[in-house]
């Protein structure tokens, strides 16, 4: 086989509980001093202990979009993962396993017809206990083998543990050192020759962030001076409250955890109410107890930053998986009609900016803005060099005392406004009105008589075009002529761009993309445009019944050639995607 | 009507749409008072109403109102209590949203003790939507949605509150103005989060508890000589099984607020701090 240097996948599989994602972490970090781009992913099931755990990276030169199924280096802590992902490993690959493991009694690699592959048994549990290791500490030893594989100097990554470990002290450095080059010197030097994929590090001056959408979220919010964050656990969400619990009261924040999703998103909305910028996160399960709130929000027009992380339903569904099934949901969320903004980054980068940006949207059109992930790119890490980019706050329209006229009561919800009536914060003389769930007059005094109540609820409405005004519109990503137009929201950005390099590398198939990334309110009149000029049409979604697709009909009238969709928990994969796509091309 | 601002807050250009004789009148002109005569300017005051009779309080009260939804004040004022610390964050409700849809938001603010001060206009139903039982309803009262009684046992939210160790209980009554006055000025100088109950006659849909039917049975626990600092004391008082209904201050203890515990507020109210940060020493952890 030809050689391949720097683009490989590894995996890690084993019984939940045994440090896999730690493990998974090191050889990511590794990759990532190297000069290299990452892509990681994992499977576990929602439970602590024993249960069937992943983590998987995929490693390249250039930056990397997508998860990919395929492995290189399976590394096999029990049985079940040789027998659950043996399929996954590429010919030329090779499996670490444990021989010593006990569900590997009787094990006979050879019954199981692949040829194509190497099997390296490596005593890790043994090794590690030898070098004064605990046994489930085999997963460094393990590490320590897949770098003899990819013939990597040992001082490489022996550096990179070094410096991660360094905070605990040298006796964990000098153990982690130990059982990494035991692991490393397991695998002899013929075996590493026969194994086609190499890492060879490139000079790397700053090495980048490793992280996923919901760190890039925190930080996202953080940088837009949010000082307020609620939640209640719910995964895939709850990695925010983690980094934001710890990180958070550096910057000033406040972090709550508060007792149930409707307590965290009232305290959100009187928290943003009394002037700070406050953001609450969860997952659908969540997202639906707040469902009332968010309407309060709407009405009394406090903007507030939520958090929709998706994982696969209904009802708790599949907690630790992925899916894009809670669209309708989230559009239709609370009774009456009133402006959400609903936004759908596609990667890491998005979710920082659009977190950014959820902040100047909510007060500059004090409304929910809504933000909306899911498990595949709440939780899948890559490397992204620091964030530069830095909005300039836009606090929208707030009055200060001497800005008033004369009088305690302020027309805070004047309907001669365009669109967004100015704001006062509690506090200020002269400022005061009712923040009003019922329909108010221009003071928020309830008022049911028919003038207002038209006055009201069509100056609110005027928000919508503003938004749409005040955005970008959404572009095509390649050729204007094309073969296919795909057409994506959220998180399946980044896999529609992985195949779509595939159809041109492979097949030279002209493909362009559009990715939704601002969902309401719909930018309809340019989807509009760029969908009459496409040739054939797909839409990639990650639900059963097509929610964005029909979204998109709601708005244009337009109907899809084509639909791809996804509902299994498991994110689409590009080469798979590759192949369906291929196949709507004729 | 003629109200002088300098001992009432009422809100004057808005006239309340209360039924003539309701409870509902005797805490809004014992808040207002209050909010008048310890200076507490109508800015500085934050109050958050829930949804109910007792909610619609928000258009006759000068201060930065907050009318909510309905048993979810509680959060509300929390989220504005830790925003911003320097306002005096008062929430009213009803029963039916304090004991009913919004007990659980209850028991967890004891617990967090976030200084803000809590009053239940308890009129023993929900009168808003006609006059069905609520937690607090005797067994066996007939109300449209029980006409052959309350099966339930009532709840007991002064034990309630003294069981879970709230920092200030305190039970008022709308038929004595001067005494619910004090207990409001007691909570509003209390740090933590002060809870009072209040008795308070639905004249129109309540023809069990009426004033005259309070009247008999009301005693003070000041005049009772009890020490509001004994807790196995105030717990007697409130689960006692004579007819007797106490008022006053059942149990105050001193704990530290929700607030005292986030070192973030130290520097000053959450809504004053500089929204520009440099995050780049959390970068440096991150590769
Ligand atoms: C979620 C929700 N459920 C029901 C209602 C209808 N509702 C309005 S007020 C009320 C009860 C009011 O009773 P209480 O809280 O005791 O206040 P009161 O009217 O007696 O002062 C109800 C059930 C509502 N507004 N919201
Ligand atoms: S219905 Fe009862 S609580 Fe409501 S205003 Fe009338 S008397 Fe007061």
């Amino acid at each position: 086989m030809e050689r391949q240097k720097n683009t490989f996948s590894w995996k890690i599989g084993g019984e939940a509980g045994f440090g896999i994602m730690a493990s998974g972490t090191i050889f990511a970090k590794t990759c990532l001093r190297a000069g290299l781009q990452i892509f990681d992913y994992s499977e576990y099931p929602s439970l602590i202990r024993g249960g069937h755990n992943t983590y998987q990276v995929y490693v390249a030169p250039q930056p990397v979009r997508a998860w990919r199924a395929a492995v290189n280096i399976l590394v096999a802590l029990n049985r079940e993962t040789v027998d659950q992902h043996l399929a996954e490993v590429s010919p030329g690959g090779a499996v670490v396993f444990d021989p010593g493991e006990y569900s590997f009694r009787d094990f006979r690699p050879a019954a199981l017809g692949r040829d194509d592959i190497r099997w390296h048994p490596v005593s890790l549990g043994q090794i590690s206990v030898d070098h004064g290791g605990e046994l489930y500490m085999r997963n460094t030893v393990a590490l320590g083998a897949t770098f003899a594989l990819l013939s990597v100097n040992f001082s490489f990554p022996a550096a990179v543990v070094k410096d991660l470990f360094m905070a605990k002290g040298q006796a964990v450095v000098d153990l982690n050192l130990a059982l990494l080059r035991a692991g490393y010197q397991a695998i002899d030097s013929e075996a590493a020759r026969h194994f086609p994929w190499d890492l060879d590090p490139l000079p790397s001056p700053e090495p980048p962030l490793y992280l996923a959408g919901n760190e890039a979220i925190a930080l996202g919010a953080l940088q837009a001076g949010c000082k307020f964050y609620a939640a209640y656990p719910m995964t895939p969400s709850s990695t925010i409250l983690h980094f934001l619990a710890e990180h958070g009261p550096t910057y000033g924040m406040v972090v709550r955890h508060a007792e149930d999703e409707i307590g965290v998103i009232n305290e959100t909305i009187g928290a943003a109410y009394a002037g700070v910028r406050a953001m609450c996160g969860t997952a659908g399960g969540g997202f639906s107890l707040m469902t009332e709130a968010v309407g309060l929000a709407g009405m009394t027009e406090v903007g507030v930053v939520i958090i929709e992380a998706q994982r696969g339903g209904p009802s708790t569904g599949l907690p630790t998986w992925t899916e894009q099934a809670d669209l309708r949901q989230v559009l239709h969320a609370s009774q009456g009609d009133f402006l959400k903004i609903v936004l759908a980054p596609g990667d890491v980068e998005e979710c920082f900016e659009l977190t950014q940006l959820a902040f100047d949207l909510a007060e500059r059109y004090q409304t929910p803005i809504i933000i909306m992930t899911d498990k595949y790119l709440a939780e899948s890490h890559v490397g992204v060099p620091r964030f530069r980019t830095v909005l300039p706050v836009d606090r929208g329209l707030v009055r200060r005392s001497e800005e008033l006229p004369p009088g305690d009561r302020f027309r805070r919800y004047d309907p001669a406004a365009d669109g967004v009536a100015p704001r006062t914060l509690p506090g200020t003389p002269g400022g005061l009105f009712v923040a009003n769930s019922d329909e108010h007059d221009r003071y928020g005094f309830s008022e049911e008589g028919v003038a207002n109540r038209l006055a009201q609820m069509n100056r609110r409405a005027r928000k919508e075009a503003m938004v749409l005004r005040g955005l970008p519109h959404p572009t095509l990503v390649g050729p204007a002529k094309a073969d296919l137009t795909i057409v994506s929201w959220g998180s399946t950005k980044g896999v529609v761009s992985e195949a779509r390099a595939i159809l041109t590398q492979r097949y030279h198939l002209q493909t362009n993309h559009l990715h939704l990334w601002l969902v309401n309110p719909f930018p309809a009149t340019a989807v509009d445009t760029l969908l009459s000029r496409a040739r054939t049409t797909v839409m990639v979604e990650g639900n059963q019944s097509g929610q964005m697709a029909g979204w998109i009909r709601q708005h244009t009238g337009r109907q899809f050639d084509h639909h791809l969709r996804q509902y299994d928990g498991r994110p689409f994969e590009p080469e798979k995607l590759a192949g369906q796509l291929q196949a709507l091309i004729r | 009507m003629t109200i002088d601002p300098s001992t009432h807050r009422a809100e004057t250009s808005n006239v309340p749409t209360w039924c003539p004789g309701c409870g509902n009148f005797a805490l809004w002109s014992a808040l207002n008072h209050v909010l008048a005569v310890t200076n507490i300017a109508p800015h500085q005051a934050a109050v958050v109403f829930d949804i109910g009779c007792s909610g619609n309080g928000a258009n006759w009260v000068k201060a930065y109102c907050f009318h909510g939804l309905h048993g979810r004040a509680v959060p509300l004022a929390t989220g504005i209590a830790l925003a911003n610390h320097r306002l005096k964050t008062i929430v009213i409700s009803g029963d039916g949203a304090a004991y009913g849809e919004g007990l659980g938001h209850f028991l967890h603010a004891i617990r967090s003790n976030p200084d803000l001060t809590y009053i239940v206009e308890n009129n023993q139903l929900y009168a808003l939507t006609k006059g069905q039982a609520s937690p607090t309803s005797a067994e066996g009262f007939k109300t449209v949605s029980t006409p052959t009684g309350v099966t339930d046992e009532p709840l007991n939210p002064i034990a309630l509150a003294i069981s879970a160790d709230c920092s200030y209980v305190a039970r008022g009554f709308a038929g004595d103005l001067p005494h619910l006055e004090g207990l409001i000025q007691g909570a509003l100088a209390h740090r933590g989060f002060a809870f009072i109950d209040v008795f308070q006659p639905c004249v129109t849909f309540n023809r069990l508890n009426t004033f005259a039917w309070f009247y008999e049975r009301i005693r003070k626990l000041d005049e009772l000589g009890h020490d509001p600092s004994d807790r196995p004391s105030a717990w007697q008082r409130a689960v006692s099984a004579n007819d007797d209904l106490p008022i006053g201050l059942f149990y105050r203890a001193e704990r530290p607020t929700l607030q005292d515990r986030l070192p973030v507020l130290r520097p000053g109210p959450l809504v004053d701090q500089p929204l520009t940060v440099d995050l780049s020493r959390l970068y440096e952890g991150l590769s």
